[in-house]
């Protein structure tokens, strides 16, 4: 980060591949078209780019503190929508030619999407970060601005909402 | 280090941990993953619960496959970065090393010139200032007095009463 804020273009290449893919995701699940998703992506590395110098100033690691850029690009961006647009199920049911388990799994990942584009805001949020991105728990709660208790409070209540509509799918 | 790091937890507290990170003890804390999973080997009640986390996780990870990094967007960001504000990047950290450069930076050519022409301001003033106390008159010893020729140099009063000098311009070139 030291190199990005001197403008080496290399070492923040380098950033940008690393996180590029999980962050993008991470918008995903909010903004809910792909395009929108990148230009957030796009928006917080040119944030990272700018203020490169004041990153150790904020006490996070990188990682938390992209997403910490990554995830208030996002809310500002669904409070201009409204409606909120609904997620995108990322999986195309195209073929009909499938394979009974890749259909089976892209099933599942469409219920499990559309479970979770469900969950209130927080939870999804807590459950993206530890989840999907692999933040730990202290670096999530920092990205949220809550303490560790309050994190784990939104994960057991967004876990325990996707098992039971889960359970309630395969009952029907 | 988590032999190190662990923390004493209670059976209650590793249900927890199952209903908040899920089953794979890689996504507990630190400082407590050495006990809970000493504490889910001797017990078969959190076990299970292990397992129907596990359930869940399995489909959560289904659900969050994915795609390899795009390299064109990799491409788009890095060649559509605006100039970073290198004022604004080194301002907290590097500030006084921008602060010595700027002095060094105006030490160079732009400071000669400054510097010549504080000198030569400076020049023209003591002679002035030399001209002007030769032009003093010898005879002011108080201050009432030095105040008042003061006066009559600035405002170019001139006291002809009982001075000989010739009160106009022709005068003075012997011309009246």
């Amino acid at each position: 980060m030291m190199a990005v804020a001197q403008g080496d273009k290399g070492a923040f290449t380098e950033i940008v591949t690393r996180h590029l893919t999980p962050l993008v995701h991470f918008a995903l699940r909010y903004v809910g078209r792909r395009p929108d998703a990148e230009d957030v992506a796009q928006e917080a590395f040119i944030r990272l780019w700018n203020h490169a110098s004041s990153w150790q100033d904020q006490g996070f690691s990188l990682r938390s503190w992209i997403y910490r850029i990554a995830y208030n690009l996002c809310i500002d961006e669904l409070r201009k929508r409204k409606p909120v647009t609904p997620v995108e199920d990322e999986v195309s049911l195209t073929s009909g030619e499938q394979p009974d388990a890749e259909l089976y799994r892209s099933q599942q990942q469409t219920r499990v999407s559309a479970a979770l584009g469900e969950l209130p805001e927080r939870q999804r949020t807590a459950l993206m970060l530890c989840v999907y991105q692999g933040l730990s728990n202290q670096d999530a709660a920092a990205v949220m601005e809550i303490n560790v208790e309050a994190l784990e409070s939104l994960l057991a209540r967004a876990r325990r909402t996707l098992r039971n509509k889960m359970v309630e799918t395969d009952n029907e | 280090m988590n032999s190190k790091m662990a923390k004493l937890i209670s059976p209650e507290r590793v249900v927890e941990l199952l209903e908040c990170y899920g089953a794979n003890p890689e996504a507990w804390p630190d400082d407590e993953r050495t006990t809970a999973l000493a504490l889910i080997q001797h017990s078969t009640e959190l076990q299970n619960l292990q397992r129907e986390a596990g359930q869940l996780d399995k489909f959560l990870t289904n659900a969050g496959m994915q795609e390899p990094a795009d390299l064109e967007l990799v491409s788009r960001i890095v060649n559509n970065l605006p100039v970073q504000d290198k004022a604004k990047n080194s301002g907290k950290r590097h500030g006084s090393t921008v602060a010595k450069r700027s002095l060094f930076e105006f030490s160079g050519w732009t400071g000669m010139l400054a510097a010549s022409v504080a000198v030569f301001v400076i020049t023209l003033s003591i002679t002035d200032l030399h001209q002007s106390s030769s032009l003093q008159p010898q005879s002011i010893e108080s201050q009432a007095e030095l105040d008042y020729w003061m006066w009559q140099q600035v405002t170019g009063e001139a006291d002809n009463d009982d001075d000989e000098e010739p009160a106009t311009v022709l005068a003075l070139f012997g011309l009246e």
